[in-house]
């Protein structure tokens, strides 16, 4: 999650330079739940030391509205593809919604 | 059928049987070959199915296997045959009492009895016989109206196939007319298509039928089948003539095109481009570059190449020649070549390179500082995703000889140029005045003045991207991006675009190569869709490089639920290879997402590959195979929100327990940036993962 947010950040820098600044938080989509609960909640618990460092700067700009967290379900969860192999069928359907496609592809 | 008794119900498969008939008999209007033979002149048809050909309607006993029996029941059921399998090699047989079809070649056939007597007919078959009967005339000629114009079930040419199908129709419709409970008439199915009825007119078969066809009794009926002249091929097909026995089948003939199974032109192929795109990529993969001196020198468009360079070289000043002092080492040096494209696709020229083996020099004594101006590919496709939605053009520009625009201030030594027969034999070295291709200062000799230049005409740098350079004026917009020493430019300022191209050459020598179509061996196309970036030229070289060329496509990269960890018991493989191979995926991977996780997973075993792990790299490049020219698609959303998504799987390495962690992130509605890591700890729970 700390990359990703590092990553949206790195985009928001690059879209203001290009002049289109982002006004709306970006949406992080994230399947897990207790991670996003954690991420809003104000409390540093025992259990989440070994990720403070993280949580505290998702935090950080969780409540400053430049990130917002909307969980997503799963089975549309794109980044699947990323951390493990999946079946052809998730597969494929992930590849059309990354609008990936194949202008060469013969008929 | 009607002389076999059969019931109505089998009506469809005495069609059949009548078809499959007929287009294993000679006929008169193709000169007497049997259609079959005709349509495989035109093309590719199954081998033929050598069977017997039996009466419709004769008693079949059908073996049964043991499976469908125990050893006290009899070994054959009694069946009704009703036509040759249609799926598989074998004749069809009815058993009335299971009502169930068996298609067996172990059939014994009793060709002097019918299952269905006339006698035990049952009231509704003969009503249904009457009520044929009644309908005969109409049938008759409805029949032939109705056959005319459609071809028959099989997909012969309709022109062959005409005339005997209605004779036939007419034939058996006429006859079952005039004695419609006759056993004599049992076999107009098999006569009718004998070549002298074809030429009869339809009317005639009503009379002659009966008188001029000999009337198959009971005791020659199993002569039938040489009387009706079928040819004698279908009962001795065992062997092909003797002058063709011994030749091999075509299938072994040493054409190397003809043996590969699953060829490369299956997945990939131009129809959906454009035609000046087509011819474009088309010429990007005919040409191929020399890897090695001795390969080039054979070919005289790169041995004027190379002439061609040292004169700019010479020209330029670019070294001395001086004998080396004593504690110095040289450099190395060596060609590189190069093909340069117009626009249009056209061969600009060949181009070769003299290059300073960088790689020998050491830090401190022959360089101090380097840098390189390398743009990050996300920055190029966010550039590309705002393009698409915006509409803005995108340009490419290339600086010729960027890196002999600056001067060097350390003294470095080179060998002489190989392959130049005035230095060849000479002691002496060559002393470097400027800056030389391969050199580890120069890019960041060339970058600096670059900045300089930009800096000068207003534009300012990213911080975000140092390649980046940006210029708002009057709230429009116009960026650069760099790298090294091609360009791309965009924005929405086609004035101050031109401007940039004018002021750029005013400094360096530049060439503007219009829209642009290949940046950094990847290849843009756009229509009104959006725009694509591929890498389907690196993909095809990299896929004929390790002979995979003709290797069985895959549908997914990687297997599920692989189980890849460092292993030392496993075989060993060739590590350099390994290496090269995954370094290649890795950089395939900038338009590639799908194979981004598979990369990931492969390269953890760069320092010690065993064979499952060249065996994953294979399966990634098989599954290149099957899609080669798949890419990402930029296309207009009308908005340039930033989303993202992200993921983890936990303990997920199968050596240390750690997790995978990925995002994707999207700029107006399109994929740009995307990433999958192996975190650098151990974590305890999956909602810990995530972070």
């Amino acid at each position: 999650m700390a990359i990703g947010v590092c990553e949206l950040l790195w985009l928001k820098n690059l879209m203001k330079d290009l002049g289109f600044s982002q006004r709306t938080a970006m949406n992080l989509y994230c399947d897990n739940k207790s991670a996003i609960e954690i991420a809003h909640n104000p409390v540093q618990h025992d259990r989440t030391k070994h990720v403070e460092v993280d949580r505290h700067f998702i935090k950080e700009k969780l409540e400053a509205g430049i990130i917002q967290f909307p969980f997503v379900k799963s089975e549309f969860q794109l980044a699947d593809v990323l951390t493990k192999a999946v079946s052809n069928k998730v597969f494929t359907s992930c590849l059309h919604k990354l609008s990936m496609n194949d202008i060469h592809a013969p008929p | 059928m009607i002389g076999s008794s059969v019931p109505t119900f089998l009506w469809g498969d005495a069609l059949s049987t009548v078809v499959y008939v007929i287009n294993r008999t000679p006929s008169s209007t193709l000169f007497f070959q049997r259609p079959f033979d005709v349509l495989a002149n035109h093309c590719m048809l199954p081998p033929l199915v050598k069977l017997m050909p039996r009466i419709f309607g004769c008693v079949t006993y059908v073996h049964l296997s043991h499976r469908h029996r125990t050893k006290l029941e009899s070994r054959a059921l009694k069946c009704v045959f009703v036509g040759y399998g249609s799926t598989q090699k074998g004749y069809k047989c009815y058993h009335p009492d299971t009502r169930r079809f068996y298609t067996s070649m172990d059939v014994i056939f009793d060709e002097s009895k019918f299952y269905y007597s006339p006698t035990d007919l049952t009231p509704t078959c003969l009503e249904d016989v009457h009520h044929l009967a009644n309908h005969e005339e109409v049938l008759c000629f409805d029949i032939k109206l109705a056959t005319l114009p459609t071809s028959k079930p099989s997909d012969e040419d309709t022109s062959t196939m005409e005339t005997p199908t209605v004779i036939d129709s007419c034939s058996l419709d006429t006859s079952t007319a005039i004695d419609p409970c006759s056993q004599d008439s049992n076999d107009h199915c098999e006569k009718s298509h004998q070549p002298l009825d074809s030429t009869l007119p339809p009317s005639a078969p009503v009379n002659s039928s009966p008188e001029s066809l000999p009337i198959p009794t009971l005791q020659v009926q199993p002569n039938n089948s040489s009387e009706i002249c079928l040819p004698s091929d279908i009962a001795h097909h065992a062997l092909p003539p003797r002058s063709t026995r011994g030749i091999p089948p075509v299938k072994y003939e040493p054409d190397p095109k003809a043996k590969v199974k699953y060829p490369i032109s299956n997945y990939i192929s131009s129809h959906k481009l454009s035609a000046s795109y087509a011819s474009y990529v088309c010429k990007l993969s005919s040409i191929s570059i020399p890897s090695t001196l001795q390969e080039a020198l054979a070919d005289s468009h790169w041995t004027t190449a190379m002439t061609e360079e040292m004169k700019a070289l010479k020209k330029n000043a670019t070294w001395d020649l001086v004998t080396l002092p004593t504690g110095r080492k040289t450099v190395g040096c060596r060609w590189v070549f190069a093909v340069k494209h117009n626009v249009d696709g056209t061969i600009e020229r060949y181009k070769a390179r003299l290059v300073a083996k960088g790689y020998t020099q050491s830090y401190g004594v022959d360089y101090q500082e380097t840098f390189a101006p390398v743009a990050k590919l996300n920055t190029v496709r966010v550039l590309l995703s705002l393009a698409a939605n915006k509409d803005w053009p995108l340009l490419q520009f290339d600086v010729k000889n960027a890196f002999l625009h600056g001067d060097l201030k350390e003294d470095v030594y080179m060998d002489p140029p190989p392959g130049i027969s005035e230095y060849e034999g000479s002691t002496q070295v060559c002393k470097l005045r400027k800056a030389l291709y391969g050199l580890k200062q120069s890019p960041r000799a060339w970058f600096g003045r670059f900045t300089q230049v930009m800096k000068k005409f207003g534009y300012t740098q990213s911080n975000s991207d140092h390649t980046l350079f940006i210029k708002h004026k009057m709230g429009k917009l116009t960026a650069l991006i760099i790298y090294v020493d091609d360009m791309v430019v965009t924005g929405d300022d086609a004035e101050e675009i031109h401007c940039l191209q004018h002021h750029l050459a005013s400094e360096f020598e530049m060439k503007n190569l219009g829209d642009l179509k290949y940046f950094l061996k990847i290849e843009v196309a756009r229509s009104k869709h959006g725009i694509f970036i591929s890498q389907r030229k690196y993909t095809l070289d990299l896929l004929s490089e390790t002979g995979m060329l003709g290797c069985k496509p895959v549908d997914n990269p990687m297997e599920q639920n692989h189980k890849l960890f460092q292993c030392s018991s496993a075989g060993c493989t060739d590590k350099g290879r390994y290496q090269r191979l995954v370094g290649k995926l890795i950089y395939l991977s900038h338009t590639r997402p799908d194979i981004a996780y598979a990369v990931s997973v492969v390269s953890q075993f760069m320092h010690n590959p065993r064979q499952p792990h060249m065996d994953a790299v294979e399966r990634i490049l098989r599954y290149l195979k099957s899609s080669p020219g798949k890419g990402l698609l930029f296309s207009k959303h009308g908005h340039l929100g930033v989303d993202g998504y992200t993921d983890a799987d936990w303990a997920g390495s199968a050596n240390d327990r750690r997790s995978t962690s990925s995002y994707f992130t999207y700029v107006g509605g399109n994929l740009v940036t995307w990433r999958s890591k192996k975190q650098s700890v151990v974590s305890r729970s999956s909602a810990e993962a995530e972070y």
